[in-house]
């Protein structure tokens, strides 16, 4: 690969990572802390609630992500199938 | 026609029937005795609830984990795992929460489940000491390490309890089998010879399961049957011979760890009304949910509180055991037998203490013995006395 093209490919993942962790920090950020501001640390109830935010967002990621694997392989498959009983009319002609 | 004659008749022509009115009579007592305990139950909760919430109010640094609690759960006698889960989201739940306890499930549909698990979480500790490459993260990250026994096991009910005590009874005394074992010779380290000290107590007790002396390993009976060789086909014994080698444990004292591993173990009593004799106090229990969600409350608080106490085998390994008794029916009589585990087992654990007042300022868990030899009457039912509930 050339030089060029990794640099390209780094920085598209770095450009993933950044956008990935803002949205995580945001949702997060929103759902679990108290907007009271009682004292300037995280209480063990907002870390606990912002761990599993983490979890769960990945584990959804996770989730979405091998359901569009899946069904886009489903459809290579089809696909395949359709040239192959094309092929096959083809040649009885 | 007198006044009364009168008055009556204009009553009784816009009311509706007897049979009516009985009915809107019992419906609605029933409506109101369920209503009422509702609210109380909720009061109660939230009592309970205020009492554990400066828990989640604490500041913690981003270097370090919110305690955690493994919750192991297996059937009861006569009902089913989802029973279990229904009264824990309904009762403890909310307390756990509450005070920001994260808990983690180890439960099982099968009967020795729970015990398998516990069983290898020991020997994934042992391994982890003998070799601490094998579960070191990629990331140096400066946190509690997950496979540790850090966290506290708290059992549901008299049956996840027992098969907790065998599952670490067992896997202190066990070794992991060896295809899971890089380097066995590490985990084999040289320990001093535990002698048997000669007291009057030792004669009086009964004969454990496990008679060690020095050196002595039990071998598991099933490798006996194994010898016959069948003329057909003379390969499979061979290999059934080995697989068998394989998953069968072996127990011994010189695989007691060298290393220092406290768990702390815990019990929840499960409020279990089966059986046919129970069924007038199942009716009761629908009326009085707040008597349940009290004893199932105060016993959650104690494990928010979490001051543990050394093992005692005599008083430690009965508890919970009037759950069996309750299921059989019977209200007196001799309890089930309880399960023996090995002393040096039982010399390492700790075990939650069973009522908790929660105190901002007292942050210390450990307590060394306030109440050695004496009966405790509390919300856990210790030696087979009943809890207050239905």
């Amino acid at each position: 690969m050339d030089n060029e093209t990794q640099m390209r490919m780094a920085q598209q993942e770095f450009e993933l990572v950044t956008d990935l962790l803002h949205k995580i920090t945001q949702r997060c950020y929103q759902k679990c802390y108290d907007k009271n501001y009682k004292t300037g640390d995280a209480t063990t109830k907002e870390s606990l609630c912002m761990d599993k935010c983490v979890v769960k967002y990945f584990q959804v990621n996770k989730n979405v992500n091998d359901k569009l694997q899946a069904a886009s392989q489903a459809k290579m498959e089809q696909q395949l199938r359709a040239q192959e009983i094309l092929e096959k009319r083809r040649r009885r002609k | 026609m007198s006044t009364y004659d009168k008055f009556a008749k204009k009553v009784k022509s816009k009311i509706p029937s007897k049979p009516w009115l009985i009915f809107m009579g019992c419906s609605g007592l029933i409506a109101s005795a369920i209503y009422y305990d509702k609210q109380e139950k909720k009061k109660i909760q939230k009592r309970l609830i205020d009492q554990v919430s400066f828990y989640a109010n604490r500041p913690i640094s981003t270097d370090t984990h919110p305690r955690k609690v493994m919750v192991c759960m297996a059937a009861p006698m006569g009902t089913s795992l989802r029973k279990l889960k229904v009264h824990f989201e309904e009762y403890i739940e909310p307390i756990f929460d509450a005070a920001a306890l994260d808990y983690e499930f180890i439960d099982s549909r099968i009967d020795g489940g729970v015990r398998s698990k516990i069983i290898n979480l020991v020997h994934k500790r042992k391994q982890e000491e003998a070799d601490p490459s094998l579960y070191r993260l990629p990331i140096e990250i400066p946190v509690q390490p997950q496979i540790s026994f850090t966290e506290d096991l708290i059992a549901f009910g008299r049956a996840s309890y027992r098969e907790m005590l065998e599952g670490l009874n067992q896997g202190f005394l066990s070794q992991p089998p060896k295809e899971y074992i890089k380097d066995i010779n590490k985990i084999n380290k040289k320990k001093k010879t535990i002698k048997p000290t000669p007291d009057k107590k030792d004669e009086n007790k009964k004969k454990s399961i496990f008679n060690f002396k020095k050196n002595n390993k039990i071998e598991d009976k099933s490798k006996d049957t194994t010898k016959i060789e069948t003329p057909e086909t003379p390969s499979t014994p061979k290999k059934e011979i080995k697989e068998e080698e394989d998953f069968h444990l072996k127990f011994s004292e010189d695989y007691l760890p060298d290393f220092d591993i406290t768990p702390i173990v815990g019990l929840i009593s499960f409020n279990n009304l089966v059986g046919r004799h129970n069924f007038g106090r199942r009716v009761v229990s629908w009326f009085n949910e707040r008597k349940i969600a009290e004893n199932y409350g105060k016993q959650a608080v104690a494990v928010v509180v979490g001051k543990h106490v050394p093992f005692e085998e005599e008083r430690d390994c009965r508890l919970g055991l009037f759950e069996e008794r309750r299921v059989v029916s019977k209200k007196t009589g001799p309890l089930p037998k309880m399960y023996r585990m090995h002393q040096e087992v039982a010399r390492r654990l700790r075990i939650i203490q069973d009522f908790g007042i929660p105190d901002e300022n007292d942050t210390e868990r450990r307590v060394d013995n306030p109440n050695k030899g004496r009966k405790l009457v509390n919300a856990f039912g210790r030696l087979g006395e009943p809890l207050e509930i239905y």
